[in-house]
């Protein structure tokens, strides 16, 4: 894909943002119209931003974690996932778990057209290494027939998923497996209300003795490119949640009048913009840096942890200091900062605690040396 | 099985005296600050906690679920018998112990906002926002206005009345403006008080007001007709006078349960005995109550930190990862630990404010300006330590954040605050400029 053709479904993406997602948000409710999601999902997926397992479908090559990422990089993904998430970081976050899961299933012959992906259960873990316990659930064999028990923890998905590609512990290894979401002995737990990103899903499942065919098992699987691409995914949306939260921090700086002024010319509000301003700055142009080509091996995993901590309490303190702008009326819902501050602070405690991931980064170096 | 190198064991080889200088009891960091207090304030910090432990933190969920619609008027009776919300007047006149009000009135107005709120911070805000409303009958220093109003509506609360109060300072275009000098000079003010035999006519609007739509009492603060701030007046507004209406109550990222509201005054008729503290001495009141309500913002804060940092550690306590509590994780020890320190640090500053006994404005604002910080960063700590349990709302933590984030808004921004420790202090650690 050449950088014509990157910077054009950027623009569409840009476009989408405008028209269709930011009209939903709305100033209305506490996370907008979430009555209008699936028309919204659904037109995602009609220009093509919406991945999705079937190969006839328009965003399956070119939507969010399309198939061209694994040829062409994260680049073309987390720059729409930037520009959506400028309007909604839970819009976002539906293209962004909706598209690894659709990137999952061309694992497998046969699979339905989306799915949700069930990754790792405990960061702790990872950050000591031991990705085996790291997941909840194990996958067991009664003879020939094979099947997963235990849990799954903090699934992400946009709304509808009818599968999941689920994470488990095997006998040789970690396997990934795709199952139904109606199978026997798969229980979905709602994990209840939550402080941001709410129009994606997110809930528990259980597993009894789901039975899983052969051919819906992957064994000895590396899970490193999926932890990867969900880090950067999450740091894509987070800058172009803290963008669109500068934008309207700047644009209330200019017409709010305090003190007989402008509030944009008192220096305490210039130095939270300009603050705010540098960190989106800094936080977007690291995330580039893992968007080049050179940077983009997928085994680096310690450099997708480095940036899930640093973009994303970049992003969240830049947030934080756009509200601050806008004072009391930041606090409200009606300019949407404070839905903003929910997404990025649910966006940096998600999918891995901070502490984790910088543990994991200094008990790792050895290895990428 | 219990190391000889631990503090408990290794204090056993001290001499008697030795061991009496070197304290290792498992007391709680509240303990032992409450045994540093005078009995009367001990007393006083421990029936503020029981309270807040028995009425507010049970409804804490429940509460900032259904924000504006909660009708904070029972709990409000429920504190009035226990005399928490007449405290401003010494008994006969109001429910203040004589020893506490002498200590100056900042002691039990910082102990109760930090109980209050780490039971929860919106009910709490409910509450102690009466005595916000209240305080400035006493800081105007008119006896005539104690007598005639404050002690008129200490005795409707006793006698089982919701006579609740608010205080109503900000206008929509007058946030920042009217809780600092520099900006107060030419602030755009709308609530305008007009000169009519034997009163005053109100009109204009206040926004952001808590308790807006519940109070029956507003101390409401106007320009004189065609004059600037200089003559800010301190008017008190019956609720149920003609003119006087509530507009829209806001939606708010946290303390949910404490309404804030607009207030619509449309001519509204106010008798000139019900002008408190003199004409033009709106301003000075007004600069003195914040002086009083920070370092109570500063103990919410402190509160809010409290409740996030109890839930995160009941977290901890609960939770087991390969076989081991999350306690027992160093990593984990030390971000509790340092949720502790800060917690610790900022009760120490706002209760040396209070030491001051008299409100003083740097000192105040210093201690609001700190305590938010600290509210702020140990509730996102608790959020952060909780992984994607922190933004789930049963576990509470994210709520202590939504809470939070006001104490770095409300009684002047984070900003305007600094600012006032930097002018209060001018003359002398600054020079004057």
């Amino acid at each position: 894909m050449d950088l014509d053709d990157l910077a054009a479904v950027v623009r569409a993406a840009g476009q989408f943002s405008a028209e269709r997602v930011a009209p939903m948000v709305g100033f209305d409710g506490r996370d907008g119209d979430l009555t209008q999601l699936g028309t919204v999902l659904a037109q995602a997926g009609e220009i093509g931003l919406m991945a999705s397992g079937d190969a006839g479908a328009a965003g399956h090559e070119l939507g969010v974690w399309g198939s061209l990422c694994r040829t062409d990089g994260p680049a073309l993904s987390l720059r729409t996932l930037e520009e959506v998430a400028s309007a909604c970081a839970g819009v976002a976050s539906c293209l962004h778990f909706g598209g690894l899961g659709a990137l999952a299933l061309a694992s497998f012959e046969d699979a339905p057209a989306s799915a949700g992906l069930a990754l790792f259960d405990h960061s702790r873990m990872l950050a000591e290494r031991r990705w085996s316990d790291a997941v909840a659930c194990t996958m067991t064999a009664e003879g020939d027939v094979h099947s997963l028990q235990g849990a799954k923890h903090f699934v992400h998905a946009a709304p509808g998923a009818k599968a999941f590609a689920v994470l488990a512990k095997g006998s040789t290894g970690l396997e990934l497996a795709l199952i139904q979401a109606d199978a026997p002995g798969v229980q979905r737990v709602e994990v209840g209300q939550r402080t941001g990103l709410a129009a994606c899903d997110v809930f528990h499942l259980e597993l009894h003795r789901v039975a899983v065919s052969s051919s819906r098992r992957l064994r000895e699987v590396d899970a490193k490119p999926w932890l990867r691409r969900l880090w950067l995914g999450l740091c894509a949306i987070g800058v172009g949640n803290a963008r669109g939260a500068l934008a309207t921090a700047s644009a209330y700086a200019e017409q709010r009048r305090q003190g007989g002024r402008r509030i944009m010319e008192h220096p305490a509000v210039q130095l939270l913009l300009g603050g705010a301003e540098a960190r989106v700055r800094v936080a977007s142009a690291a995330l580039k840096s893992a968007q080049r080509q050179d940077l983009c091996d997928l085994d680096d995993l310690r450099s997708a942890a480095m940036l899930k901590v640093r973009v994303l309490e970049d992003c969240f303190q830049a947030v934080n200091d756009s509200l601050q702008v806008l004072g009391g009326y930041g606090y409200m819902e009606d300019y949407r900062l404070e839905k903003r501050l929910r997404d990025a602070l649910t966006l940096r405690s998600a999918a891995g605690r901070a502490d984790d991931l910088l543990r994991l980064v200094a008990t790792s170096a050895g290895e990428e040396a | 099985m219990t190391s000889p190198l631990s503090p408990v064991e290794a204090r056993r080889t001290l001499e008697p005296l030795g061991r009496l200088l070197y304290d290792v009891q498992p007391r709680t960091m509240w303990e032992r600050d409450t045994r540093t207090l005078p009995r009367h304030l001990v007393r006083a910090r421990r029936r503020y906690r029981a309270f807040a432990e028995q009425q507010l933190a049970p409804r804490e969920l429940l509460a900032d679920r259904h924000g504006e619609h909660v009708d904070v008027r029972p709990l409000f009776l429920d504190a009035a018998r226990q005399g928490f919300q007449t405290e401003l007047l010494p008994r006969p006149l109001g429910t203040g112990s004589a020893r506490l009000l002498l200590g100056g009135v900042l002691w039990p107005a910082v102990l109760k906002a930090e109980e209050f709120a780490a039971g929860d911070a919106g009910l709490g805000l409910a509450l102690l926002a009466h005595d916000l409303g209240m305080v400035p009958l006493l800081l105007s220093g008119d006896l005539a206005a104690m007598f005639r109003w404050q002690r008129r509506i200490y005795r409707e609360i006793r006698a089982g009345e919701p006579a609740i109060a608010a205080f109503a300072i900000t206008e929509p275009g007058a946030g920042s403006d009217v809780e600092e000098t520099e900006g107060a000079a030419s602030a755009c003010l709308v609530t305008r008080a007009r000169k009519a035999p034997g009163g005053w006519r109100l009109s204009g609007r206040k926004c952001f007001i808590s308790n807006g739509r519940v109070a029956r009492w507003v101390t409401v603060f106007a320009a004189l007709e065609q004059e600037g701030l200089e003559s800010w007046t301190c008017f008190l507004v019956d609720s149920s006078m003609q003119g006087f209406g509530v507009g829209r109550s806001e939606r708010k990222l946290g303390q949910r349960a404490a309404d804030a509201s607009e207030l619509i005054l449309d001519d509204v008729f106010v008798p000139d005995d019900r002008v408190i503290g003199g004409l033009r001495s709106g301003w000075a009141l007004n600069r003195n109550v914040l002086n009083y309500s920070r370092p109570a913002v500063g103990a919410i804060g402190v509160g809010i930190a409290r409740s996030a940092f109890e839930h995160a550690v009941r977290f901890c306590r609960a939770t087991r990862l390969a076989n081991r509590s999350l306690l027992s994780y160093q990593d984990v020890q030390l971000r509790l630990a340092s949720m502790l320190s800060r917690i610790q640090a900022a009760r120490a500053t706002v209760w040396q404010t209070a030491r001051y006994g008299r409100p003083c404005q740097a000192a105040a604002a210093a201690g609001k300006a700190f305590c938010a910080e600290v509210a702020w960063d140990v509730s996102t700590q608790a959020m952060e330590l909780l992984g994607d349990h922190g933004y789930l709302h049963t576990h509470a933590v994210e709520k202590a954040m939504r809470d939070a984030r006001l104490t770095l808004l409300y009684e002047g921004t984070h900003q305007i605050n600094l600012l006032a420790v930097f002018e209060g202090q001018q003359g002398a650690e600054f020079a004057q400029v």
